[in-house]
């Protein structure tokens, strides 16, 4: 890790704990004018945080895509780029981000504390395949943590529908339809992620599916999504239960991507 | 007759049974992801897991889910899984087509989301027949050679051999030579890793071809991927007491690796050793710099305890005595193992994984479009 990219990736960190805190102030006090100085924190926190990932690809000669550092460097850098583009086009609540800042800080810590030395890029991950994978393995998580972030807020809502605090937020069925088209797009990208890994897989190793820990975790994941899709459509599972489904679904998709080798070792580098 | 299948139609099709189904397919996944499983680690892993887990072994174990991807409960649930689909895309493109006719699936507003739909069930079909051939007949083998080495494809020349249940046994019986290994490496990770090779058949050419990491070899319906590649010390043998012969070959070892640090080391099990319940561990010291220059060859002889009784390292063109044995080290070669699959179901589930995609997208991009346009109502 560069000085550059220590000093760049400090300065991320401390802007997005500054919208978070503006954020959250404007959240209690209910000052609007507060919201938009979180959101220009955290535009200008995805800009260094860009700068990060740059200096990190040059100095390292490669995408920064090969360890858990920069896997989750990437990763964050998706979720709040997809959370700012979605909502400068209004469509998804900006309060949102109460649940995906936190997230992404988390996701980046625990990166940074599995060490940030640059390693060489190995002959398994130089395979056009790697991109594909990766990236749409960062989208999904990225759609899906916003629809966690919806089903948080839903089940608040619920909770205490006459909460002061809660009022600016949209109705529950509102915050019920983004949950479940944010889960769509992310189980679309969750798929191109899983066909895109099993046939990197088949010139890696010679199989396309081995039942490795984490592949089958991911596999997991995207049934128990398919599970989210089918039970809302054909029992019609919505609100609260829809709700407590994405947020078991999260939990699931966090073991995939980082609690696998609390169960043993497995072959599949993952973040 | 006619009311009984009615019924039986009506439940295999199901959505109900889809969901439980699906829940089902989760939590034995979910089994096979934490417990060890038969094939990924070794019997003697796997015992000591189970006595260290007494009460879950008992509940999990008559299910087999130590070996949860190949239990009966895994392979009925995924067939019954596989006849819901069927049967409810069935029902669904006949209930569409009587609606509004076969035009229905191809125009009007809803003609993408229902071609989305049924090509989606259709090629998760095709995905589940694909993985069954894969499951039935592929024939997955491991074997590792030195530089030089020739490998004629047979199956007591694999060191590890799965077939599928349903494949009949069937080898190609040409030969590979391994002509040349390379490796590349920066800050001591590898970098590159490719294998010559060279095939032949009883008479004809000599085919050239080169194997890299993610650049498999396909030779008479065979993919050669190159699995991992590591150094064979030629090691000479002797008892001490009578001069006798034991060993004199090249012993591939396996590499181990520790981020940049990297060891070379594997066991003779030679009837010699075994008869006297000992073990000759070789390794190939130190990992970094000395390999290619200074090779050093360690010998540890170990008791069937796992206890060193006698060692001793000795450089190339060396000879050393530890224990009763005179060990003389020759020669360093390369060497690499190589992964050859013969899978016949591949073909079929890249298929479907690709006709899944384009399922999943007719289904959801019209729905999406509409989220885009739609002004003034709910949030995404």
């Amino acid at each position: 890790m560069s000085n550059l990219e220590i000093i760049l990736f400090w300065v991320t960190i401390f802007i997005y704990v500054g919208a978070f805190a503006v954020h959250i102030f404007s959240f209690i006090t209910r000052k609007e004018r507060m919201l938009k100085i979180a959101l220009w924190l955290l535009w200008t926190g995805l800009t260094v945080h860009t700068a990060v990932g740059i200096t990190r690809w040059i100095t390292g000669g490669h995408p920064p895509v090969t360890d858990t550092y920069e896997l989750n460097l990437i990763g964050t850098w998706f979720t709040i780029l997809l959370f700012l583009i979605f909502e400068k086009i209004k469509k998804v609540e900006i309060n949102i981000a109460l649940a995906v800042i936190p997230v992404s800080f988390l996701v980046l810590g625990y990166g940074y504390l599995s060490g940030t030395e640059i390693i060489p890029m190995g002959p398994a991950f130089q395979s056009p395949w790697l991109i594909v994978h990766v990236i749409f393995a960062w989208l999904a998580f990225g759609f899906y943590a916003i629809a966690t972030g919806a089903a948080v807020f839903l089940l608040m809502k619920l909770k205490n529908p006459e909460g002061k605090r809660l009022q600016k937020l949209p109705a529950p069925g509102e915050l019920d339809i983004a949950g479940y088209r944010f889960i769509v797009l992310g189980f679309i990208n969750h798929a191109v992620m899983l066909v895109s890994g099993a046939i990197w897989a088949k010139k890696l190793w010679g199989h396309y599916w081995s039942w490795d820990p984490l592949e089958t975790w991911s596999l997991i994941a995207f049934l128990f999504y398919a599970f989210y899709l089918h039970a809302r459509s054909f029992l019609g599972w919505k609100m609260k239960r829809a709700a407590w489904l994405t947020l078991l679904g999260i939990v699931i998709l966090a073991i995939s991507f980082w609690g696998v080798e609390l169960f043993g070792p497995t072959p599949h580098p993952g973040p | 007759m006619k009311t009984f299948l009615n019924s039986l139609l009506k439940v295999l099709s199901s959505s109900k049974l889809a969901l439980t189904l699906v829940l089902v397919v989760i939590l034995i996944s979910a089994a096979g992801a934490m417990l060890p499983q038969q094939g990924m680690y070794t019997a003697h892993e796997i015992a000591q897991w189970q006595e260290a887990h007494p009460l879950v072994t008992s509940l999990l174990r008559p299910l087999g889910l130590f070996r949860a991807f190949h239990s009966i409960l895994f392979l009925v649930t995924v067939s019954l899984l596989a006849v819901n689909t069927l049967t409810c895309t069935l029902l669904r493109m006949a209930r569409v087509v009587r609606d509004g006719g076969m035009a229905v699936l191809f125009k009007g507003p809803a003609a993408l989301r229902n071609t989305g739909f049924i090509v989606l069930h259709l090629s998760l079909i095709l995905l589940f027949a694909g993985g069954a051939l894969s499951v039935g007949l592929t024939m997955d083998g491991l074997t590792v050679l030195t530089e030089g080495q020739v490998f004629k494809e047979e199956h007591n020349n694999y060191i590890r051999l799965v077939e599928g249940p349903l494949r009949r046994e069937y080898h190609r019986g040409f030969m590979l030579r391994l002509a040349k290994v390379r490796v590349k490496y920066e800050k001591g990770y590898a970098v590159e890793m490719a294998a010559d090779v060279e095939t032949r058949e009883s008479s004809g050419p000599v085919e050239k071809a080169e194997i890299k990491i993610n650049e498999p070899f396909t030779y008479r319906g065979l993919d050669f991927t190159l699995n991992d590649v590591g150094y064979s010390p030629r090691v000479s043998i002797r008892d001490n007491k009578s001069g006798q012969l034991l060993v004199d070959s090249f012993v591939a070892l396996k590499t181990f690796r520790d981020g940049p640090k990297r060891t070379y080391r594997d066991f003779l099990p030679l009837p010699v050793f075994l008869q006297k319940k000992q073990w000759v561990v070789i390794t190939i010291i130190p990992a970094m710099d000395r390999e290619e220059n200074q090779p050093l060859l360690q010998v540890n002889i170990e008791d069937e305890n796992g206890q060193i009784t006698a060692k001793g390292s000795v450089p190339m063109n060396g000879n050393i005595h530890v224990g009763e044995y005179d060990f003389a080290f020759t020669a360093l070669r390369r060497s690499a193992s190589l992964r050859v699959m013969d899978d016949p179901g591949y073909e079929i589930a890249a298929i479907a994984l690709w006709l899944t995609l384009i399922g999943i997208l007719s289904r959801y991009i019209p729905d999406i479009k509409g989220w885009f346009k739609a002004s003034g109502g709910p949030p995404f």
